[in-house]
This record gives C-alpha cells, sequence and structure tokens, in this order.
C-alpha cells in the first residue's frame, strides 16, 4: 500500500500568504501612493518606489505580520526606501520629470463647490508651487511633504524618522525658508505682491 | 515684536509658535505693511502646501501593483529554485498514475495511451505515484495544472507548492482535480530536494462525460491492471 503524501490545497500557502498581504497592506495603499508621489513627483516613479516597498515587505512576512501600527512603520520604511536607494538609481531633475499633467491633477481632486475665478488662482499658485517643491534637495522636500502637505505632527515625524525632535524642526525650518525663497524667486522675481480681497497673491 | 524678530519666525511653522508670540506678531503687522506682506505670504504658503493635489491610487493601480509585487516575488522563487541545481540527482522517482480504488470504484479518469483523459465539470481525484528509494525529507512539490483545469473548490488556482516528505517506496498524491471540456495541456508535476529536483510532465485533456461502459471497463482494467 503506497503512503499518501499530505495534500491540503486550502492551505496553499502562497495563495493564502498573497489574500494575507493584500487585505493587510489595502488601506494603506493610498497612503503609500500619494506620499511617494509627494516624494517623487511622478505617477510611475511612486508606483514602482511602493511597488518595490510591498516587494520587501511581502517577502518578509515575519516583519508585517506582527505589526500592530503599521502606518509609521510604512511611511518611514518608504522614506528610507526613497533616501537611501531608490533616489540614487533616478538622476532626472524632478522638475523635469512631472508627466501628470496638471488637468489630471485636478480631476483627481475632489473640488466640491469651489468658486471657478477662486480657483484658477489656486492653479496658477499651485503650478508656482509644484515648480518650487521640485527644485528643493530631496530631504527638504520629503519633510515638506510629510508635515505641511500630508499633515504629520513634529513629533510624529521626530517618531517617523528616528530624529531628535530639535533636528526635524531645524530641518523643517530649512526646508521652510528654502521653498519660501525659490518661491519667491520663481513666481515673483521682484518680491512683490499685490492684495486682493482677503488674500495675497503673487504677481 | 519687531521685524527681524519677525522674520526669523517666518519659517517657523504656525502650530509651533506659542499663542502670546502669534499675538505679538498681530498687533506688529497691524502697523507694518512689510511685514504684514511677509506673514500673509507665510499663511498663503501653508495654505497652499496643505491644499497641494495628489493623485488618487486608482483600483487598477493598485491591482497592478500588487500583482506586479507577487509576479517578481514568484520569479524570485523561481530564481533561487533554479540557481545550483546540481546534475547529479538523489532521488530516485518513478511517475505513474495509479487507481485509487479505495474512493472510487470507477474512476472519472482513464489512461488513453499515454494522455490522461479527465471527465469535465466533473471534481475527480487524480492519484499520483512517486516511487522513492529512501526516506526523503523536506521535499518541495510544484505542481503545476494546464489552463482550463484547477484545484476543486480553488476556482483559478493551477499552481500548487508546498513542503513535504516521501518514504521509502511508493507514495501516492490525490489531487482534487475539476477540468473544462476541451482542456487540453501538461500538468507538471517538480519535486526538488535541496539542489536536486526532478519535473514529471503528464499530457491531460478533459473530455465529456464518458458512457458508463467505457467508465466501467477502463476502471476494471485499471483495478487488476489488466489491458485488453
Amino acid at each position: 500500500m503506497p503512503s499518501i503524501i499530505p495534500f491540503h490545497p486550502k492551505r496553499h500557502p502562497q495563495v493564502q500568504r498573497q489574500a494575507e498581504f493584500t487585505a493587510w497592506v489595502k488601506p494603506h495603499l493610498d497612503m503609500l501612493y500619494r506620499t511617494a508621489w509627494r516624494f517623487t513627483g511622478h505617477a510611475q516613479d511612486a508606483e514602482d518606489l511602493v511597488q518595490e516597498l510591498l516587494l520587501r515587505l511581502y517577502q518578509k512576512p515575519a516583519t508585517w505580520i506582527k505589526l500592530d501600527n503599521p502606518t509609521t512603520w510604512l511611511m518611514r520604511a518608504l522614506h528610507n526606501l526613497f533616501v537611501d536607494h531608490w533616489r540614487r538609481t533616478r538622476h532626472a531633475p524632478l522638475n523635469r520629470r512631472h508627466n501628470l499633467s496638471w488637468d489630471d491633477l485636478i480631476n483627481s481632486m475632489d473640488l466640491g463647490g469651489a468658486d471657478p475665478e477662486r480657483l484658477a488662482h489656486s492653479e496658477l499658485l499651485q503650478r508656482q508651487i509644484q515648480t518650487a517643491l521640485a527644485s528643493l534637495p530631496h530631504e527638504q522636500r520629503t519633510i515638506l511633504a510629510l508635515h505641511d502637505m500630508e499633515g504629520h505632527t513634529v513629533s510624529e515625524l521626530s517618531v517617523l524618522l528616528k530624529l531628535p525632535l530639535g533636528t526635524v524642526k531645524s530641518r523643517l525650518f530649512r526646508a521652510r525658508r528654502h521653498l519660501r525663497e525659490i518661491f519667491l524667486a520663481n513666481g515673483n522675481p521682484g518680491g512683490e505682491f499685490y492684495v486682493l480681497g482677503d488674500e495675497v497673491k503673487a504677481t | 515684536m519687531n521685524c527681524e524678530l519677525l522674520k526669523k519666525l517666518l519659517d517657523v511653522p504656525a502650530t509651533e509658535i506659542p499663542d502670546a508670540t502669534l499675538a505679538d506678531i498681530h498687533i506688529h503687522i497691524e502697523s507694518c505693511h512689510a511685514c504684514n506682506q511677509a506673514w500673509r505670504m507665510k499663511q498663503l504658503l501653508s495654505a497652499a502646501l496643505k491644499a497641494s493635489p495628489a493623485p488618487m491610487l486608482s483600483e487598477a493601480a493598485a491591482h497592478r501593483i500588487l500583482a506586479q509585487v507577487f509576479a517578481a516575488d514568484t520569479q524570485r522563487r523561481r530564481n533561487v529554485m533554479s540557481v545550483g541545481i546540481a546534475a547529479v540527482l538523489v532521488l530516485g522517482l518513478a511517475l505513474g498514475f495509479t487507481l485509487n480504488h479505495f474512493m472510487v470504484p470507477v474512476p472519472d479518469y482513464v489512461m488513453r495511451g499515454d494522455k490522461l483523459i479527465l471527465q469535465s465539470e466533473r471534481p475527480t481525484t487524480v492519484g499520483v505515484a512517486f516511487d522513492a528509494g529512501s526516506t526523503l525529507k523536506d521535499v518541495h512539490f510544484t505542481i503545476e495544472l494546464p489552463a482550463g483545469i484547477q484545484v476543486a473548490g480553488q476556482p483559478g488556482v493551477r499552481h500548487l507548492t508546498w513542503v513535504g516528505e516521501l518514504h521509502k517506496g511508493k507514495n501516492l498524491l490525490k489531487l482534487p482535480l475539476v477540468a473544462h471540456a476541451g482542456t487540453d495541456g501538461l500538468l507538471t508535476a517538480k519535486l526538488s530536494q535541496g539542489t536536486d529536483h526532478q519535473t514529471f510532465n503528464v499530457s491531460i485533456r478533459a473530455e465529456a462525460p464518458l458512457p458508463m461502459g467505457s467508465r466501467l471497463w477502463h476502471g476494471l482494467a485499471q483495478a487488476f491492471d489488466w489491458r485488453s
């Protein structure tokens, strides 16, 4: 009588692991992609960055299975991957790699009942912001993305980036100053502004 | 508050500035046009950064990313498996099909020449026998099924891997399969232990239900290991 080879198709490890990983990571995918896009400034590069992070994670199930609060861990891992490895393989200046059109960007936003005139002004401003951000060094762009765009507090960034609070503050200060200088130089060479209603507009 | 101090605070996040200092700033900018402009500029920049749009990840893109992750992982595993495959095989295996007469007195599959014929659209347990010269532990089993055939109860599953062991002598693997009519392809069984491996291919085809007489005939023929 032959020996019976144990076979448990319902516990197929590959399929089960994929399903578990998908269920685990899906709630964080949008946040990861959005942050990756802010880091890289490029849709395809953002996908590549997220994909590389997820592949590394997937191959180490012991890491992700036991994470109780994965958001901070994922953001740190994404940031480290971008800073330590990914950026070295991408040499093109960021401001030449924006391939997502502004129309696509606007269409992807929930605009609600925004006033068109106000939106037009905001669009101009956002273009200038994007141009200025693209000119920043990556470490300044990432900290601005995490603090000013994604809304992480300085304390959260200290934990997330594993940096002393003072270091985070000084980096953020330098990044904001640099952005302001670039913004003024690019968008408003003369450094003049005019007031329209309650807002200040760059000329 | 004075202009120099305010200038130093222009790049500090508002959340990091004490309320009392903020009150002093507001008093100062009421009477200083340059500082007023600079402070408004700071607020505008902060607001613009906060409102800066980012694209949403579509369902299709999410699916694409995960599919590429899983595909890359599978490819990496295959590469690892293929690296260092020794020319010397320690597995002494013979592949053959055995009738599992304990479970199905009349089998739902027959052998026609070298081809395995399955009855379509019906779960069928196919027995695959491996003859091992000695007990082998940590054997990686891989079964790959052709398109149109899947594991019963697991739609779409055509690639199976697991780790088990082989005892000395005959070992029977019972595969519960479901095939769609017209399917014709190869069932591949790969066994590897360390850097040694063996691959077996069996031609397999699914057909409409066999006539009862034919099924009984083939069942008897295989039960007694007797062919006409």
